[in-house]
Formats: structure tokens, C-alpha cells, sequence
């Protein structure tokens, strides 16, 4: 019980601890994962910087190259000195190198700025005579001695007639270089050299490649807040800060996106944000965007033109991609916590389920063997056996109740202490030598020892029947368990021979004899009928047929005389008659056949024997019977005793028949007095010798026994001897009987 | 209508009687032995269409002996002899599956006819069972 006290302790510890350490986890991954995401949206944004940066470099790559271009160009002396044959073949080669980098045109303006010599971008060559105001703007730069050597990038317009975003790069032009035509430089201002470029294609080729985690993009904005570039075509070209609202299909606020873009992106600063946006890809929704910003000063640093580059990424993917992580993170966390739990639940149940059982079974099997205990207890102590426990000397260790009725008178009290210690021996004695301490020793050999034997207890004689077991005590000291059943009325009762009870009552006897009868009538009434109704039978066969009834009408006269003398119907008369002459009646009747059997006989009979009361005979029809059965068990021969006393304590006479045939087989012993009966052959013997027997000595008040002895019991004095006892006659108590007759 | 006729009887005066009996009055042929530890062997022997049996004999008694023959052949009719006042085991007899049953004593005219009648339907059972086998063979040949 006590154990389990402190295993429900432990399990419901256990769970809370688990719970405890549940919820830990659970907030800890919870705060780990804020953490991470902010972590992560930093790094995100950074490596969007990085992308920004990488988009501002490129162009600051490209337009320097397109500057260098440019400067070269202008070094040439067909461009200086404006020789008109292989101007324009020098103008293609530049473009050529420059096309791709969103150049559309080359245009060479005069001196006077009456003239544009202009190459497109087909490599289609034309002379205009007349300058536009925007080439005049850039001549007029170009005319400013200061600005020799330099270049000029214009700011970016759209092109009225193409919608293009058109921007310029300048140099003036000045007869610095010399060739076989002219071979001494003039040194004077001739004009300019320009690129008319469209800036839309030449960000595109850098911005449109830019891709932030999945799906960023980048896009780019000039000065005056104008998109140069954004995947959006229909943005390009229009206002950042109109163009949104303008396009909104679901009203979000812009406040922030604006922000940035007029505090930090105008402002050529460098830097990472967030804002809200309505559009990404084509996915029309409100939605947190991530941004990093750069500018690219264009000249330099500090110097207008200034474009600022921007790359941004919904933070949704961020947010997903970490949180995808995440949940397989916190998946796998929760899948080994739950087997962790798991297993533990088991091995717990199982144990408790193992202990509970365990618990069980020990019970139940206490139970039992209380209950086996008490009940050998309620045995030992209720037992009519004298049971003890002695030493190896004979020495009682303990006695049960019931065993000290022998030791003690009726009505003494004693108790079973009180025999303890006393030997054994000096309570039972032994008359037949068979209980001694000799026998314990015996016991000791074999472990166990059986004994019928006959003792002395408190001046009485018992028949006892004794087993002796050797066991082991649980101190471990050899004893031995005695158990001792008094069968001493057994042995009385055996001597006594069978009872009424296992006489036939006149109804099985009836039912036995109708079959014995049965057979042979049916013979005869059946060979009756042939001999009556037929003539066909030969002489031969009738003499068969006639032989054989025979033969069954003495087997019927034979039943039915044994019958008619066991049954009462019979009138018989009662006489006084005597017991010797009776007998040597019956001798005379059989003597002859001793004579062939070649049996000896050897007569006892007492001279003064008193006379009995009874029908002579059906007297002799039972020495007949006993007799003859005596003979039948010697056929090669023997000595038949008969014997005659008076038994004075009985007051009855006794006679003995005694054969030395073979003995009566144990297995027969019980039986021969049943009806029917018989071990003999048919004819010889009908089984009903010995219970008419019985039924005519019982009716005078007398008793049969018999004592025998088969040869594999007694191989020298094997044989039956029947000893028949019959009342002696006494006229009082004939009178008495008498007197009753009348009273009834 | 002949027939053999096979009597286990542990009394030799019945079997006399019984076997006399038929001699006379009918074609059969009759065996007979006191010994039913013999019908076995008899059984293999013979060609036996009824068994009678007394119900009560020493060795084996005459329902287990029922039970033997039955197993050799089951259409092989068996009637029992019982003493008279004991119909119980005679009913007993016929539950598993005796023929009919004869209470001694009996007359002749009697055993006569229940013997007519259980050879009847042996034949029968033994025509049957050749048309059975014929009828097999018709088809096997049809196969
Ligand atoms: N003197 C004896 N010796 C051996 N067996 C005997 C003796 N007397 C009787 N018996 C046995 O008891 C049986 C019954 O005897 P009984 O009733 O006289 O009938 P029966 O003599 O007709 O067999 C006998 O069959 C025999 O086995």
C-alpha cells in the first residue's frame, strides 16, 4: 500500500513537471521565434541592401563606362574637325559598343549650334540644321570654358513623342586632337558630343534581374520622385508619390512608403524599412512590405543627378519562410516530447499494470492459503482421526482434539498441551508388536509407513489403522505426522460377515429366477411345438428333441427346488431336533461320492450338544449345500472337517465345515452369498446354494461365516471353512414368545 | 427365398431348437455358435443376410455385439431374443437399431415370420444397392 502511496506521488510529480516543462518550451520557442523573425526580417532586409547596392553599382558601372565612351569619342578628330566622310562610320562604332547600354542616339551639335550631325540607334546617319531648345539648353553649358573636359548628365525628361525617359550625357568638343589633316590642333570650342539615352532600358538591365528572396523586386526613382524603372510598366515614368494612390484597387494608407521616399531615398540616404502596399506581382492586397534603399549619385557623391534604388520583398515571405521553420521545428519538438510522454506513460502503466497483478496474485494466493491452512486446521481438529506430530523418538509435539479421547476417560478434561512432550508410546501400546519405536525408524528410511494393527489404549483394545509420514519441520528438524483411524468396529463387522441388506429382496430374486427359469421353458415349449405339429422330424432327431427337454426340465426343477427352500412359502415344521444327527444324515448322503472324490474325512462332534429348534430338513439342505460345496472345491482330493460345539458365551451351536480346496478369491468374498452367484460351469452350479443357505439359518435366529484362505495367501493351509451358528433351543423363551403371540 | 441365417445364443437348447426349427419349416440356412467372440470370424466367412442374438450372454452382451455387426454391415437385419419381462432392453435393442425382437418363449410361427420379413427387406436393400452399382456404371460409360 505504502508503495503505492509513493508511486502515485511520483506519477502525479511526473505529469506536473512534464506540463511545467511543456509550457516552457512552448513560450520560450514562442519568444525564440519573435526573435528569430525579427532576426531574420533584419538579415532579410540587409541582403535586400546588399542587392541595392549591388543595382546602384552596376548603373554607376554602366554610366561611367558610357562616359568613357563618350570621352573617347570626343578625342576623335573626325568628330572634332567634323570630317564629314567618316564621321559618321566613327559614330557607329561607338554605337555599336553602347547600343545595348541604352543609348539611342549619338548627336554632334556645331560650333555655332546651327548644325546636329546625328547617328540613332539603326545606324541611320543625318545633318539637322536646326537645334532644339533642349540642345541649345546643353550647347549653352557646353559654351561655358569652365566646363571644358567634363561631362554633363542631364536630368531625365520624358520624351513627348515616343513616351520615352530620356536623358543626355554632354561633353563639349574642342579641336585638342591632330591628324595628317590637321596636324596642328586649334585648341578653339567647336561644339558638343552627347548621348541621347533612354534611362528606362539602361536601369532595366540591371534593376529588372534583381531578385529578393522569392519574389522582391527591385525598382528605381529619379530626383523628382519619377519611377525610372519598376516591374509595374504602367508605373514607369509617373510620380512615386501619385502614382500609387492613383492605381489603389483597396485604400491603404501610403504615409510610410511616401515617408521614406521623401526623407531618406531624395535624400540620397542609405537605409532599411518597412511600409504598407496594396500591390505585389499582380496580387492585389493590403500588405506589409519589406524595403532597403540606396541612392546612386550619378556624378558624385553629393552631386545631382540623383536616382535612389529600392528593393523590396512582401514580409509575408520572410514570415513564412521562417515560420515554415519554425513549425517543423516546433513539430519535431512536440513530436518528441509527445514520444518521450508516451513512453513514459507505458513503462509507468505497465509497471503499475505488472505490480497491481503482482499485488493480486500474492493476495489471492494468501487468501488461499490461509484458506488451506484454516482449512487444514478445521481438518486436523474435526478429523475422528487421532492425528500427532511426534519427534523421532516418539516424543508428542502436538496432538489433535480428537485423539485425546483415547488417551483420556469420558467426561475428563484434558487438553492437547498437555500430552506434549510425553511420549507416544507410553499412551499407545502395542499388542501386535507393529506400532514400536522400531517402526519410526522405519520411517525414517522409507518416509512414509502404512499399518494395520492392533493396540492397548487407556486399558481398551482398537483395531487402528496408522500412517506414518516423515516430513520436514519449518524449523528444519526432521518429525513425524501420524495419523491413526480407529477401525476397530470395521474389524468386528468384517468378522461378522454380510448383512441382510445384501440379500436379495424376493423381487430381484424373483426377476433373477424368471430369466434363469425362462430359458429353459422356452426351449421346451419350442421343441414342444415342432414335436406336436410336425411329422417330418426323424426318429433320430426326435430322440434328440426329447433328450434335451429333459435336460432343460431338470434345470428348472433345480431352480425352483432352491427357490421354494430359500423363500418362506414353503410350509415347513418346526421340531426339536439335533444338530449331530442332522449332520451324519448328510454324510451318509455323500459319502459315496467322497469315496470317488478321494476326500478324507475327519469328524468333531461334541457328544453333548444341545438340541436346537428347527425344520430337520431345511437343516440339512444347508449342511447339504455347504458340504457339497466343500467337495466341489477338492475335485483331486483333500480333507473335509466337520466340527460341532457348543459356544456357552453364545449359548449357540457352532458347527465348522472346513475343506482344503483352493479358497474363495478376495474379489469373490463379498458376492457368494448373492442370489445366483456362482463360478461353476452351467449345470454344475446354480448360485443359489449359499443364499438359500443364508436365508434358512438367519430365519432361526443363526449366522454363516466363513474364513478363508487361497493358496497364494497360505500355500500350506489354504481352504474355506464355513462355521455355522445356530440358537440353542430354550423352552422359556419359547413361552415368552409365546405369551407375546397372545399379547399381540 | 434362400437366406443364411447366423444364431449366437450362449444356451445350446435355443440354438438346438432354433436351428431345428428352420430346418423344417423354411430354405434358410442357418449357422449357429454359443461363442459371439466367434461371429467375427463367421461374419468373414459366410455370407450371412440376419444375425439373431440373445441380448443377455456371458462374453459380450448382445447389444455390443449388435454394434460389431452393424459396423462389418449395416444392412445386415439383427434381431434380438430377450427373456420375457425384460422388453426395456429389447426397446434399447431396437433404438440402435435392431430389426425387431422375439420374448422368449415364443412359437415358431412367430420367428418365422419376423425372419421372413427382415430377409424381405435385406434383398431388397441387396437389389438396391446392385441397381445402385449398375446405375453407377451407366454413367460412367455415358462419361
Ligand atoms: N468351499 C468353497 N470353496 C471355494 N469356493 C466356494 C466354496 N463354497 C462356495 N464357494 C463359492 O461360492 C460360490 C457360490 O456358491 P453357491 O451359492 O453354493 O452356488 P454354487 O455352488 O451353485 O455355485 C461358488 O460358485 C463358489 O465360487
Amino acid at each position: 500500500m505504502k508503495n503505492f502511496l509513493t508511486e502515485r506521488k511520483i506519477i502525479i510529480g511526473f505529469g506536473i513537471v512534464t506540463v511545467i516543462l511543456l509550457f516552457m518550451a512552448f513560450f520560450t520557442s514562442l519568444r525564440s521565434f519573435k526573435r528569430v523573425k525579427q532576426l531574420a526580417i533584419e538579415e532579410f532586409n540587409q541582403q535586400q541592401l546588399v542587392l541595392a547596392r549591388h543595382v546602384a553599382f552596376s548603373l554607376k558601372t554602366i554610366i561611367n563606362s558610357l562616359k568613357e565612351e563618350l570621352a573617347i569619342l570626343n578625342l576623335s578628330p573626325t568628330i572634332q574637325y567634323l570630317e564629314k566622310v567618316s564621321l559618321a562610320n566613327r559614330m557607329r562604332i561607338t554605337l555599336s559598343a553602347v547600343r545595348n547600354k541604352g543609348v539611342l542616339e549619338i548627336r554632334r551639335i556645331d560650333t555655332n549650334c546651327n548644325r546636329v550631325y546625328v547617328l540613332d540607334k539603326n545606324g541611320v546617319f543625318k545633318e539637322i540644321t536646326r537645334c532644339n531648345n533642349e540642345e541649345i539648353k546643353l550647347f549653352k553649358w557646353s559654351q561655358n570654358r569652365k566646363n571644358k573636359g567634363k561631362i554633363y548628365i542631364s536630368p531625365i525628361h520624358t520624351d513627348n513623342r515616343s513616351g520615352k525617359l530620356i536623358m543626355y550625357l554632354v561633353t563639349p568638343t574642342y579641336q585638342d586632337s591632330y591628324d595628317e589633316a590637321h596636324p596642328k590642333p586649334t585648341h578653339k570650342f567647336v561644339g558638343c558630343l552627347m548621348f541621347t539615352i533612354d534611362a528606362n532600358q539602361l536601369v532595366r538591365m540591371v534593376a529588372s534581374k534583381v531578385k529578393s528572396g522569392k519574389t522582391g523586386y527591385a525598382w528605381v526613382i529619379d530626383e523628382t520622385g519619377r519611377f525610372i524603372y519598376h516591374p509595374r510598366k504602367e508605373y514607369v515614368g509617373q510620380n512615386a508619390f501619385s502614382v500609387r494612390k492613383k492605381e489603389a484597387h483597396i485604400p491603404v494608407s501610403f504615409a510610410r512608403i511616401n515617408a521614406i521616399q521623401r526623407e531618406k531615398m531624395l535624400k540620397g540616404k542609405e537605409g532599411t524599412s518597412w511600409y504598407i502596399s496594396n500591390w505585389h506581382l499582380g496580387v492585389i492586397r493590403k500588405m506589409k512590405k519589406l524595403i532597403a534603399y540606396t541612392p546612386i549619385w550619378l556624378k558624385k557623391r553629393g552631386d545631382s543627378p540623383l536616382w535612389s534604388v529600392a528593393v523590396v520583398a512582401p514580409m509575408q515571405e520572410v514570415e513564412t519562410m521562417v515560420s515554415d521553420v519554425y513549425k517543423q521545428q516546433l513539430l519535431f519538438q512536440g513530436l518528441v516530447l509527445l514520444a518521450i510522454i508516451l513512453v513514459s506513460f507505458s513503462v509507468v502503466g505497465f509497471e503499475r499494470h505488472y505490480s497491481v497483478q503482482l499485488k493480486k496474485e500474492v493476495e489471492e494466493k494468501t487468501k488461499d492459503l490461509r484458506a488451506s491452512e484454516e482449512k487444514y486446521r478445521m481438518l486436523v481438529e474435526n478429523a475422528n482421526d487421532l492425528i500427532y506430530l511426534i519427534d523421532t523418538t516418539g516424543r508428542i509435539i502436538s496432538i489433535n482434539k480428537y485423539g485425546l479421547n483415547f488417551f483420556v476417560d469420558e467426561n475428563t478434561w484434558a487438553e492437547p498441551k498437555d500430552f506434549v512432550g510425553k511420549n507416544i508410546f507410553s499412551y499407545i501400546h502395542s499388542l501386535d508388536n507393529a506400532f514400536t519405536p522400531e517402526v519410526l525408524k522405519e520411517v525414517l528410511n522409507s518416509g512414509v509407513v502404512s499399518l494395520e494393527h492392533e493396540v492397548e489404549i487407556n486399558q481398551r483394545k482398537y483395531w487402528l489403522n496408522t500412517k506414518l509420514i516423515q516430513i520436514k519441520r519449518r524449523t528444519g528438524e526432521i518429525a513425524i505426522l501420524g495419523i491413526s483411524r480407529d477401525i476397530t468396529q470395521h474389524k468386528e463387522m468384517a468378522k461378522q460377515l454380510f448383512n441382510t441388506e445384501k440379500l436379495a429382496s424376493l423381487g430381484v430374486l424373483s426377476a433373477g429366477v424368471a430369466h434363469e427359469i425362462n430359458n429353459p421353458i422356452a426351449v421346451i415349449l419350442g421343441f414342444c411345438d415342432l414335436l406336436l405339429e410336425d411329422g417330418s422330424l426323424s426318429p433320430e432327431e426326435i430322440h434328440q428333441v426329447l433328450k434335451r427337454i429333459q435336460e432343460e426340465a431338470e434345470k428348472c426343477k433345480k431352480i425352483v427346488e432352491n427357490l421354494l427352500m430359500f423363500t418362506r412359502f414353503r410350509e415347513y415344521t418346526e421340531e426339536i431336533t439335533d444338530v449331530n444327527a442332522n449332520l451324519e444324515r448328510v454324510i451318509a448322503l455323500v459319502s459315496n461320492n467322497l469315496l470317488i472324490k478321494k476326500i478324507k474325512l475327519e469328524k468333531h462332534l461334541s457328544p453333548d450338544l444341545p438340541k436346537i429348534k428347527a425344520d430337520a430338513r431345511q437343516i440339512q439342505q444347508v449342511f447339504l449345500n455347504i458340504i457339497n460345496n466343500a467337495i466341489q472345491a477338492m475335485p483331486n482330493g483333500g480333507i473335509l472337517t466337520v466340527t460341532t460345539r457348543l459356544n456357552t458365551q453364545l449359548n449357540m451351536v457352532e458347527i465348522f465345515i472346513k475343506d482344503t480346496g483352493p479358497g474363495i478369491k478376495p474379489e469373490h468374498r463379498r458376492k457368494i452369498f448373492d442370489p445366483f452367484f456362482t463360478t461353476k460351469k452351467v449345470g454344475e452350479g446354480t448360485g443359489l446354494g449359499l443364499t438359500v443357505s443364508y436365508g434358512i439359518v438367519t430365519n432361526y435366529g443363526g449366522t454363516i461365516d466363513f474364513e478363508t484362505k487361497t493358496e497364494e495367501e497360505d500355500k500350506e493351509n489354504h481352504g474355506t471353512t464355513f462355521i455355522i451358528r445356530l440358537p440353542v433351543y430354550n423352552p422359556k423363551q419359547e413361552e415368552i414368545k409365546c405369551q407375546a403371540k397372545f399379547l399381540l | 427365398m434362400p437366406g443364411k441365417i447366423l444364431i449366437v445364443d450362449d444356451e445350446k437348447g435355443m440354438l438346438e431348437l432354433l436351428s431345428m426349427t428352420f430346418k423344417h419349416k423354411t430354405d434358410y440356412e442357418v449357422i449357429t455358435t454359443t461363442d459371439p467372440v466367434e461371429v467375427p470370424r463367421i461374419l468373414a466367412e459366410n455370407d450371412i443376410d440376419i444375425v439373431i442374438s440373445d441380448l443377455r450372454m456371458p462374453e459380450i452382451d448382445g447389444i455390443e455385439l449388435m454394434d460389431y455387426v452393424k459396423q462389418v454391415d449395416e444392412t445386415i437385419p439383427f434381431i434380438v431374443i430377450t427373456a420375457y419381462g425384460t422388453i426395456e432392453s429389447a426397446v434399447e435393442a431396437m433404438k440402435k437399431g435392431a430389426f425387431d425382437y422375439i420374448t422368449k418363449p415364443f412359437r415358431k410361427e412367430q420367428i418365422i415370420l419376423t425372419v421372413d420379413r427382415a430377409m424381405k427387406m435385406r434383398q431388397l436393400q441387396k437389389e438396391n444397392i446392385k441397381l445402385k452399382e449398375q446405375l453407377e456404371q451407366m454413367r460412367k460409360k455415358q462419361v
